[in-house]
């Protein structure tokens, strides 16, 4: 409801004026600091205005050639009273016609959302990180649109983003508008002044206008169309759940592996990319290293690097390079050590070789541990994966056969009662749109789409649209489009 | 959002051929000529009532078929139209909430009948909201306890049994 109007008063004139502005700027029109207008009044023959559009009829002999015609995309006012009623920007200008002492042109003129730039060019916005205010969201799309923060009343809401990295993308600005603002209960609405705002959806919240009786002309209602019989509202859970799998065999190796290695360091990758995340790692020994000759002392171990990877160890004792190395130099030493020839005459006493004998045995020795180890590696892949929760509302009262459900998807959802609160509003209001309720009324400038009227016999009216005739002499009635409710 | 964007999500919703879905039972072979294994699973797809033996494609990763209960996958048309799960998936159904709501017709004209002081209608006051109810399927390895207490008590079913739960109901063991 627009606050700043009063309604006309029964039987009251209604002075209506035309205006037309060749430079002004929407910013400007919404500031009131127009000053370029051209009086079209006294060459206006009929005028239709609803909250979308004005449809004038001029008619002129030379005045409104040159700089006072109307052009497409500048802007024209409707005054009532000389206060701003509504301005819109011209969409076309059609059946003009130049005949002996008359001209006349057909203009007609839409509200700033009802255009391309708004309802066709798909868009995209930038990244948002979690806990972004969805007024912030809304904001950043609106001034997207050219919108300058004057033009924009949204009231704060205290919902924000769940999910890290929220894009939007591929949408018209409206849609992005529609799927952010009705996560709070709200919709998408430019007044007539020219203001971005957010019209309720809440259908069982206090009427805004009380209408007495003097002031209705008529009630048309009609039911038609099948109500929803329920709502589902499909939500990405902000929370990541974690799923795991079968124990599986992730790896498997023969190694060799001996005297002629101090350690062997295998990585062990749980997946070939290493993005598998595994808990629960086993290590199997289906063949140990210290089965070995002398192998006993030999370390088999596997070491967890992180939940991607792992690393398989095999060292020897720390002393077997060592022995090998002194055996083997032992034996070179031996070598030089020359047999003994005994005071008397004999056989040669085989010293030396004794010696190298010995040294080579022990070589030989160290050179036998070398064996052959087969292991694996078993666990538990995990992974995090998102939840799309599905919340329903649905009418209790509605037959099997006549089951019609409407689906909406939308991750603004912050958790279940959200979702429960959207589902149950949007089941009522769908449910309530299928009755029409259409009045006449004497005319108010308060009223808005999405205002609730409550007339004398206490049965309420959602509003989806009006309209008047402004045409000169035409009665000030209002026409409203709606619902019950 | 408008009648339109609900129509055209539901225009692109009949298109897909491909589903997330949550696996409730762990792969088990279906049928064999004994050359041919066939695996499946039962899957629940986010709707009333779950998908039962859905075969696991023959072209899928040999991962899947060590697929636990819960594991989110992906489901896909065959060529018959038939679905089968051919790969892992980030998404997969999560809460199923359903509340019941008593909304009131209007009847045309004067609603009070001409009566004085009437009751005052919309308003939310007639409308009635009921208790939300959970529908979640989910699955979970029996315990002691339950496997000696269902089911025809100790030794009817096995270690390692699967209850598929609907909510906070046992639906069936597995």
């Amino acid at each position: 409801m627009d606050i700043t109007w009063d309604s006309v008063d029964l039987d009251s004139q209604r002075v209506v004026g035309v205006f037309y502005h060749g430079a002004a700027t929407p910013e400007q029109m919404v500031r009131g600091t127009h000053d370029d207008e051209f009086d079209l009044t006294p060459y206006v023959s009929r005028a239709n205005q609803s909250q979308n559009e004005l449809t004038i009829t001029l008619n002129w002999h030379q005045e409104l050639y040159g700089v006072s015609q109307a052009q497409a995309g500048k802007l024209i006012e409707v005054r009532i009273n000389s206060t701003m009623l509504w301005w819109g920007v011209i969409d076309s200008l059609s059946e003009y016609r130049h005949e002996s002492g008359a001209r006349s042109l057909n203009v007609v003129v839409r509200s700033r959302d009802a255009s391309p730039a708004w309802r066709t060019v798909k868009r995209i916005t930038e990244p948002w990180p979690v806990a972004t205010p969805l007024n912030t969201i809304a904001n950043s799309i609106l001034f997207e649109l050219g919108l300058t923060p004057i033009e924009i009343d949204l009231p704060l809401v205290p919902a924000t983003t769940v999910h890290s990295n929220t894009q939007l993308a591929n949408m018209t600005a409206w849609e992005m508008l529609e799927a952010v603002m009705i996560a709070v209960g709200g919709a998408p609405y430019v007044s007539a002044r020219g203001r971005f705002k957010a019209i309720n959806r809440d259908t069982t919240r206090a009427p805004d206008i009380v209408l007495t009786p003097d002031r209705i002309k008529s009630v048309t209602s009609s039911r038609s169309g099948l109500a929803p019989s329920n709502v589902k509202i499909k939500w990405l859970s902000p929370s990541l759940t974690k799923v795991s799998r079968q124990e599986i065999m992730l790896w498997s190796q023969t190694v060799t592996f001996g005297f002629f290695q101090q350690k062997l360091h295998i990585p062990v990758l749980y997946s070939d990319d290493k993005t598998q995340r595994v808990e629960g790692v086993r290590f199997v020994t289906i063949e140990s290293i210290k089965k070995g000759f002398g192998m006993a002392g030999y370390i088999e171990r596997f070491d967890e690097v992180s939940i991607y990877e792992g690393r398989l160890v095999l060292r020897a004792g720390f002393e077997v390079g060592l022995w090998f190395l002194y055996f083997g130099v032992s034996v070179a030493v031996m070598a030089e050590i020359p047999d003994e020839v005994p005071a008397a005459p004999g056989p040669t006493i085989p010293t030396g070789r004794i010696l190298m004998v010995s040294a080579l045995l022990a070589t030989l020795a160290v050179m036998t541990q070398i064996h052959t180890g087969s292991y694996q590696v078993w666990g538990t892949p995990f992974d995090y994966v998102y939840g799309r929760n599905t919340t329903e509302a649905y009418n209790e009262n509605t037959p099997v056969f006549a089951e019609n459900e409407t689906v909406i998807d939308n991750d603004f959802i912050m958790n279940e009662e959200m979702a429960q609160a959207l589902a149950v509003r949007e089941l009522v209001y769908h449910t309530r749109a299928a009755q029409s309720y259409n009045l006449s009324i004497v005319d108010d400038p308060r009223i808005e789409v999405g205002d609730i009227l409550q007339l004398p016999d206490q049965s309420r009216v959602y509003v989806l649209g009006y309209k008047r005739d402004l045409t000169p002499g035409a009665p000030a009635i209002l026409d409203i489009e709606g619902f019950r409710v | 959002m408008t009648f339109l964007t609900n129509i055209i999500s539901a225009e692109i919703d009949s298109k897909k051929t491909e589903l997330d879905g949550k696996i409730l039972t762990l792969p088990t072979l279906m049928v064999t000529d004994g050359a041919a294994l066939i695996y499946c699973v039962d899957v629940d797809v986010g709707m009333k009532n779950p998908l039962r033996n859905v075969p696991i494609a023959t072209g899928a990763s040999s991962d899947i078929t060590y697929a636990s209960i819960n594991n989110a996958v992906r489901l896909k048309r065959s060529a018959s139209g038939r679905w089968e799960v051919y790969a892992f998936s980030k998404e997969a159904p999560g809460t199923r909430t359903r509340i019941p709501i008593i909304i009131p017709d209007f009847a045309f004209g004067d609603p009070t009948g001409g009566l004085n002081d009437p009751p005052a209608m919309g308003s939310g006051e007639n409308i009635i909201v009921g208790t939300p109810e959970d529908l979640t399927y989910t699955s979970r390895f029996l315990t002691y306890e339950e496997l000696s207490s269902l089911g025809g008590g100790y030794g009817a079913a096995p270690y390692g049994a699967v209850g598929v739960y609907k909510g906070n109901t046992l639906e069936r063991i597995v």
